[in-house]
């Protein structure tokens, strides 16, 4: 097969299914600094769907809040808004990455649980490493992959000869893929993360989860640390997370990055650090629940 | 016929059963290691998921309401199985040990080698603490780049392995 090109990929880009969008429009609005917590309640509540989804979130012991959240108006109180976004981008996630993508050997379900799992793995970092908003990490660990959603299919078609590549020149998969079919699904899903409306920050995290080193200049060093612990996040879900592709783990943790943001890796940390995502599968399980449940 | 009974076995949790319709699904093996210990004779056996080696190096950081997870650690989980095993009435003289996992990522880059290791460390160390019990492995499929699923059906001993995207082959 020859190379994609642009124009395919955007065809495919345009094929993907529609997002829910009353969660689109929450998440758009949460965007806005001058968007009143009254508004937005107020917008969630049309949406019979999305408040359950909300609701049933909050109260999930993945929130661990000691009482129960009624109605949306207190959800968003005590949620705050950096918080609630993560959530709605949970649910928005839920409906984008629910379903099977072949060529890398996902099920359905597969990409959801490794997402919402990368998710939860790069909020615990975030949170260690002090990052300011370690939800924003949640959301970018949730998103990183969507160019998966595109690729599939190519993938599929030439998977024996992006894994001979990977495989023999122990370069990552992302690089193989580009090699083979002239883009990666790092590239691709900032095309779907455009195409979604997606902030500035998360097409970035989605575009160099893969390579945190060497980043563009504009991007400022918070939001490197950001890209470079999604990263990190990503390699600690392919050795111990759930619905990994059939890829697996042939990718490179890339430590210069990880110095070069500020984080002081060294064995002990790493190791600690896998201890402490390997003890976090009640969370992830009890967000995938909250989300499968019936309305 | 019998009603097959399907029990998946998560990271770092550790299942015997006797009962005959018993199935383990061991999921996501990835650098972790699967254990899978079977008694022929009494039909019974349990499988775990190990994600590191070595207990000493558990993080300080306890993580609130995180569940016990008996085969974390292999230096822990092997006494662990081993008792439990025994306990179920299987026997350590007749029993049958297979493991499958401890896969690789390329590499880690910068000199941070030993957690790169992680996949071979937990297959030496799960050999380390078998010997220690005598016991050795009959068979595994460890190392290379892919995650694995196990499943293991109690009735037959049969362990089958599947790697992502592949076929399921027996152990």
């Amino acid at each position: 097969m020859s190379k994609l090109s642009l124009a395919e990929i955007v065809a495919k880009v345009e094929k993907l299914p529609e997002l829910p969008q009353a969660a689109m429009r929450v998440s758009q609005m949460l965007e806005d600094e001058n968007t009143s917590a009254e508004k937005l309640a107020s917008v969630i509540k049309i949406d019979a769907g999305l408040t359950s989804q909300v609701l049933r979130l909050c109260n999930s012991a993945a929130y661990g809040f000691s009482r129960r959240i009624a109605t949306v108006k207190e959800a968003v109180a005590i949620l705050g808004f950096k918080t609630l976004k993560s959530m709605v981008y949970t649910i928005i996630a839920k409906v984008a990455l629910d379903r099977p993508v072949p060529g890398y050997g996902l099920q359905a379900g597969d990409l959801w649980y490794n997402a919402l799992t990368c998710a939860v793995y790069a909020r615990h970092i975030a949170q260690r490493e002090r990052l300011p908003d370690p939800e924003l990490a949640f959301t970018g660990g949730l998103l990183r992959d969507i160019g998966k959603l595109v690729l599939g299919e190519a993938v599929g078609a030439n998977y024996a000869e992006i894994e001979q590549i990977s495989v023999s020149e122990q370069i990552d998969f992302v690089d193989a893929e580009e090699r083979v079919l002239g883009f990666n699904h790092s590239l691709v899903g900032t095309r779907v993360a455009e195409k979604w409306n997606l902030p500035p920050t998360l097409v970035n995290v989605i575009k160099h989860h893969h390579k945190p080193l060497n980043l563009p200049p504009l991007i400022q060093p918070v939001e490197a640390k950001l890209i470079t612990i999604v990263h990190l996040a990503d390699v600690f879900t392919h050795m111990i997370g759930r619905g990994n592709g059939c890829e697996g783990l042939m990718y490179n943790l890339d430590v210069d990055a990880l110095h070069k943001a500020g984080i002081k890796v060294n064995d002990a940390y790493l190791e600690h650090m896998l201890s402490e995502l390997a003890d976090l599968g009640h969370i992830i399980q009890s967000l995938a629940d909250s989300l499968t449940q019936e309305a | 016929m019998t009603m097959q009974q399907t029990d998946t076995v998560g990271l770092g949790e550790l299942k015997l059963s006797s009962n005959k319709a018993q199935v383990f699904m061991v999921p996501n093996i990835g650098t972790g290691l699967a254990v899978v210990i079977y008694d022929p004779v009494k039909k019974l056996g349990g499988a775990a998921h190990i994600v590191l080696p070595e207990s000493a190096m558990a993080s300080p950081t306890a993580i609130p309401g995180a569940p016990n997870l008996p085969a974390k650690f292999a230096d822990q989980a092997i006494p662990k199985i081993l008792e439990a095993f025994e306990q179920e009435g299987g026997s350590i003289k007749n029993c049958v040990i297979r493991i499958a996992g401890g896969s690789q990522l390329f590499n880690f880059g910068g000199g941070s080698g030993n957690i790169l290791n992680v996949g071979a460390r937990n297959i030496a160390a799960v050999e380390a603490a078998l010997a220690q019990a005598g016991l050795t492995v009959a068979k595994k499929d460890t190392g290379g780049n892919k995650s694995r699923t196990l499943r293991f059906v109690l009735a037959t001993g049969q362990v089958f392995v599947k790697q992502i995207g592949g076929q399921e082959y027996p152990l």
